[in-house]
């Protein structure tokens, strides 16, 4: 019998473990990886001072929307949790939103309308603020969402002793600097999930490493050298966050006091209700309708909904698919590397500094090794390499370190005297992993689940590259017919998905709420 | 009953080159209940993670009936075949299993089948008057009822030696003395060796009949209640004493 | 929460069971850069003709994701498509060059003029746009319409001129068929002269469309499918065949290519011919796309002009090819770098 001891106890299955599931989800991109450092030493990097350039604008880029995303996210998260406020469902269906929408369409929209309100609104928005407004309102959700999980993880003494010293003011304050670390670490996510994104940067006019990455992809067809500039980027971006995981990592998280066993709870406090309302109001209504009016002004002109409908009901199926599928498998990655890390800090930085790796490639980097993958591999292999399943793959692959900080955190806050307990009692690891570990971390992994699921649906790239003929799904449909369709017709689309969109959030959010995740 | 004997001998354990014992001996006989003392920090739950076989000693021996069950930095015997059950400073209650199934988790080591487990744990609660709880979360009771889930836990699985670490910090003290006459009844009945670390006199003398006191990772002195009460060596024995009255 | 996680796995066995289902017996795999909107409803009436399932794979816009064709290049060693139907002959020579494409000459291709087609029968030319200049009516009175494109370097026109961006589609194709026919000398002074009068460069053909069809810019470079979709939304745009007394219109034909090893080739060979019929060339020029028929004779509607009234820009298409893959290494990144700043 393995004793559950183990989970507390160092070991080479911790290293092993790690590094199989890191190894996983690199496997795909290696191929590409390979090739560009083969060719580091005899050609150049950056094909032009233009990908110079590029990597300082973006890097800026993602400082400022990571500085954006904390400022924004964190104190939304905090107050979210803390305060009860009317429509929370709808809120939080529509704060999240941006998360599942790609950000070419909210590029769109807002220069869209630019357009037609006031040349100086163009001006305003071109180039870098722009994109730092698009990119920020997809960062926010996601340091908000982390934050609001890291908030319910305190424990209702903990609120009520900040409450007790000095009020509402010592109560959000402490909370914030509860939840700072893991919040910090998604803030930085959310940055360098930016450098992988050509879309705002497209539409704006601000050249990014991305579009020039993209330039090597789609204009020159030069697989490697757009291997190369990913690899310099991947570097800059290990090199840079370094700081930030070398402080976050060892404070990623507490380790509850077991007797504080009772739960957050929200509390009906007026003025900060208002507030939350307000500031929630605000960024609703600047961050998403108003590029949502951006795009949907076509259908003054009239409506092309029956199309719209139909390709909705086409590819429904699919995008709800690929959605959880893929929230699926990066939960069933993340929260094992989260338990093989476990409280050892050196290999929690090694799993962050990974994750910040791969978010930081293009996803077509992962989908072209898929795809090649699959060309050299026989027809059996289809099943796997050539079906739904290998876009929901690629898609949790990619977004699996979402969960992994999700992990991470949840797993340092549970109390190591648990285990003690269960070893002393003969308690097995299976059994202890199925009894206690995982009805603890399942909350973990739905808010992981749900995160993934939103973050994958806005992805295109790997959706293109990867569905098996006709099983596209709706983003991707919207991206293939904007080109040339009728504007009435686009916008239908984006009403349809975004309406779609909303009504499942609102849904998803309801009996989490109810269930108090 | 089947350990009838529990000693250390030469014990030293070290964190981080921080020593915490230091060449520590003592024998527990069978059947004895006896309280650890000593001042914040000296060892006192050290030596019961020892005992249990939770952590290696870095030097010394820890022997059931003369046989080593634990020596430098090796575990010969794992704790769940130590036949000892510990009650935890923190209790240690699975928040997200209720009461009975607390018990009953803790009793998934035996090798039960489902009935005699159910019957066993439920034994246990009755003993510890809170059978009406059992479908109910611990964040659910209070803190004296959660003290007591962890005791029935422990005593589910008829332990040959019960580890109790501060158990009953924060208890009022009619709830504390009912326990503690409790725990000092079923222990005697089932012939359990108690070790008991506490601050307080009142514990430590309503439960045990003997007491062992630490200093600077020494055992300073051992002894039964009257023996250490005629004549206190060390200042923390002598502040216990003076309040015992 | 368990609930859920079962329902996720239920759903994800699902999808995994779902990938393998049975293909139909008779199917066609397309991918294909042309627009949606254009290519599903031939697509369909295929499917209608002949019961052969046809399995679209459209493409987004280049500037918007990493592309099909990137997904064609990786699979060359086991392909899932049958034929790549391109929107321009550029994408057709990249996977000729590569060896993704096999040579076909369709017995529907008599007729087509084979200056538009691949001589060693790779691609096969159909059904053509044409680089033109798109105007805003409100903003470019009648009679002062731009003729060339070195028109867009007046100054009448300064600050409001727009073109997409020269790395990516048909500008790109433009820009190579500039430098082939001015020379690299007047090629880039069009470039620059361009930059001097505060031309914008756009993202795509698409976001030219719709800011000249606004208002924003006065006149701008595209495509005939791009200013005939402005014209059907009933916005006030007029388009131009620039250089019909100089060096012509480029013309931009649709290509066909057979893909080497695809798992279907006689179904695919079917859907090249159903692609190449006069019929075909007809249904194109009707619909939105106001494609050109390359076949003389094919009835047109009156927005859409006959091969034989243009005069084309003289280019080797082929040679075309070669030509942008060194400007794309070269010059026209530089001076993206440099409309960047």
């Amino acid at each position: 019998m393995i004793s559950c001891l183990v989970l507390e106890r160092p070991g080479t299955w911790r290293t092993i473990g790690v590094t199989a599931l890191l190894f996983i989800a690199v496997l795909p991109a290696a191929p590409l990886v390979w090739s560009a450092l083969v060719s580091l030493a005899s050609a150049s990097v950056f094909a032009g001072n233009a990908f110079q350039n590029a990597i300082e604008n973006s890097i800026l880029l993602a400082l400022c929307v990571a500085v954006v995303s904390l400022a924004i996210g964190l104190p939304f998260g905090v107050l979210t949790a803390l305060y009860e406020f009317p429509g929370r469902s709808v809120f939080f269906a529509l704060a999240t939103l941006p998360l599942l929408v790609p950000s070419f369409l909210w590029a769109i929209g807002w220069a869209s309308l630019a357009a037609r309100l006031a040349p100086f609104v163009s001006t305003t928005l071109s180039g870098f603020p722009g994109c730092l407004v698009v990119m920020s309102t997809q960062g926010i959700p996601l340091v908000l969402l982390i934050a609001y999980a890291a908030t319910l993880a305190l424990s209702g003494s903990q609120v009520d002793a900040a409450r007790l010293a000095g009020g509402e003011r010592v109560v959000v304050r402490s909370v914030a600097r509860y939840v700072a670390s893991p919040t910090l670490l998604a803030a930085g996510l959310s940055g360098v999930l930016t450098l992988s994104d050509p879309g705002p940067g497209q539409i704006f006019g601000f050249p990014t490493a991305a579009s020039e990455i993209l330039i090597s992809f789609s204009a020159r067809y030069d697989f490697v050298l757009a291997g190369r500039q990913c690899v310099m980027l991947t570097a800059l971006v290990l090199a840079l966050a370094a700081p930030l995981v070398f402080f976050s990592i060892p404070r990623l998280a507490s380790e509850v006091l077991v007797r504080q066993s009772r739960k957050v709870r929200r509390i009906q406090h007026q003025r900060l209700a208002g507030v939350v309302v307000a500031a929630l109001g605000i960024f609703v209504f600047i961050g998403i309708l108003v590029p949502l009016l951006g795009l949907m002004l076509p259908l003054v002109g009239g409506t092309a909904f029956f199309r719209a409908w139909n390709e909705l009901s086409h590819t429904a199926g699919n995008t709800l698919g690929y959605a959880i599928g893929a929230g699926t498998i990066a939960t069933f990655l993340g929260l094992p590397l989260a338990l093989c890390a476990g409280r050892n800090d050196q290999l929690r930085a090694v799993c962050f500094g990974v994750a910040l790796g791969l978010l930081s490639l293009p996803p077509a980097f992962t989908a072209l090794g898929i795809v090649q993958l699959a060309a050299a591999a026989p027809a059996w292999a289809d099943l796997f390499l050539r079906s739904r399943f290998t876009v929901c793959m690629a898609l949790g692959l990619r977004f699996f370190p979402v969960v992994a900080v999700l992990g991470l955190r949840a797993w340092g806050a549970t109390s190591a005297t648990w285990v003690l307990v269960a070893s002393l009692h003969g308690v097995s690891l299976g059994t202890y992993l199925r009894r206690v570990t995982l009805p603890l971390l399942l909350p973990v992994g739905g808010v992981g689940l749900l995160l993934v699921a939103l973050l994958a649906t806005a992805d295109i790239s790997t959706v293109l590259l990867l569905h098996p003929p006709g099983e596209r799904s709706l983003p991707l449909a919207i991206l293939t017919v904007m080109a040339n369709a009728p504007e009435t017709l686009v916008a239908s689309l984006c009403l349809v998905y975004v309406t779609a969109a909303i009504g499942l959030l609102t849904v998803v959010w309801t009996i989490a709420e109810g269930r108090n995740v | 009953m089947s350990v009838s004997q529990c000693a250390f001998r030469s014990v030293s354990k070290l964190y981080d080159k921080h020593v915490v014992l230091d060449e520590v001996s003592f024998t527990l006989p069978a059947g004895e209940h006896t309280a650890i003392l000593g001042l914040s920090g000296c060892g006192k739950s050290t030596v019961l993670r020892l005992l249990a076989g939770l952590e290696a000693p870095s030097a010394g021996q820890v022997l059931f009936d003369g046989k080593s069950v634990s020596e430098p930095h090796r575990v010969l015997k794992p704790p769940h075949l130590r036949e000892v059950a510990m009650v935890f400073q923190d209790l240690a209650l699975w928040p997200n299993l209720s009461v009975i199934d607390n018990v009953l988790l803790g009793l998934s080591g035996k090798g039960l089948i489902k009935k005699e487990a159910e019957k066993r744990a439920r034994e246990a609660l009755a003993l510890c008057t809170i059978e009406s709880l059992a479908e109910r979360k611990p964040g659910a009771i209070s803190g004296g009822q959660q003290q007591r889930v962890a005791l029935a836990r422990a005593l589910a699985v008829q332990p040959s030696f019960l580890l109790l670490d501060e158990p009953f910090a924060g208890l009022d003290l009619i709830t504390k003395t009912t326990l503690l006459e409790e725990i000092a009844t079923l222990a005697s009945e089932g012939k359990i060796t108690v070790v008991l670390v506490t601050h307080d006199p009142t514990e430590a003398t309503t439960l045990c009949r003997s007491a062992l006191v630490l200093e600077n990772g020494h055992v300073e002195e051992t002894g039964t209640w009257e023996e250490l009460r005629s004549n206190p060596r060390s200042e923390m024995l002598r502040v216990f004493c003076s309040r015992l009255g | 929460m368990k609930g859920t996680f079962v329902s996720c796995l239920v759903i994800l066995m699902g999808a995994g069971i779902c990938a393998c289902e049975q293909k139909s017996a008779q199917e066609v795999v397309v991918y294909t850069s042309v627009d949606d909107v254009f290519a599903r409803p031939i697509a369909q009436r295929f499917e209608k003709e002949t019961d052969i399932t046809v399995r679209l794979v459209p493409d987004t816009e280049e500037t918007k994701s990493t592309g099909l064709l990137n997904r064609l290049l990786a699979e060359k060693e086991r392909p899932q498509a049958d034929v790549f139907w391109s929107g321009d002959p550029v994408r057709a020579a990249i996977l000729k060059a590569k060896g993704v494409a096999a040579p076909y000459r369709s017995p529907q291709a008599d007729g087509l003029p084979p200056r538009f087609s691949d001589p060693d029968g790779h691609w096969t030319g159909f059904s053509a746009r044409a680089r033109v200049l798109m105007y805003n009516r409100n903003l470019v009175p009648e009679g002062q319409e731009p003729a060339s494109v070195m028109d867009l370097l007046d100054p009448r026109f300064k600050g409001k001129a727009c073109i997409a961006n020269p790395l990516f589609g048909t500008t790109s194709m433009h820009a190579a068929a500039l430098f082939a026919i001015l020379g690299e000398d007047k090629a880039k002074a069009f470039f620059e002269g361009f930059s001097a009068n505060d031309g914008k460069m756009l993202s795509s053909n698409g976001e030219v469309r719709r800011r000249v069809a606004t208002g924003e810019f006065a006149v701008g470079v595209t495509d005939t499918d791009d200013v005939n979709v402005a014209r059907l939304e009933g916005k006030p745009v007029g388009m131009v065949y620039p250089d019909a007394n100089g060096m012509g219109t480029l013309i931009i034909p649709n290509c066909a290519v057979l893909i080497a090893n695809g798992p279907n080739p006689d179904a695919g060979r079917r859907f090249i011919d159903y692609l190449l019929r006069p019929e075909t060339e007809q249904a194109l020029a009707e619909s939105e796309a106001a494609q050109i028929p390359l076949r003389p004779g094919v009835p047109v509607p009156e927005a859409v002009p006959s091969i034989e009234r243009l005069k084309p820009m003289a280019v080797n298409y082929t040679t075309l090819a070669g030509l942008l893959e060194t400007l794309s290494s070269g010059y026209l990144p530089e001076w993206v770098d440099q409309q960047s700043r």
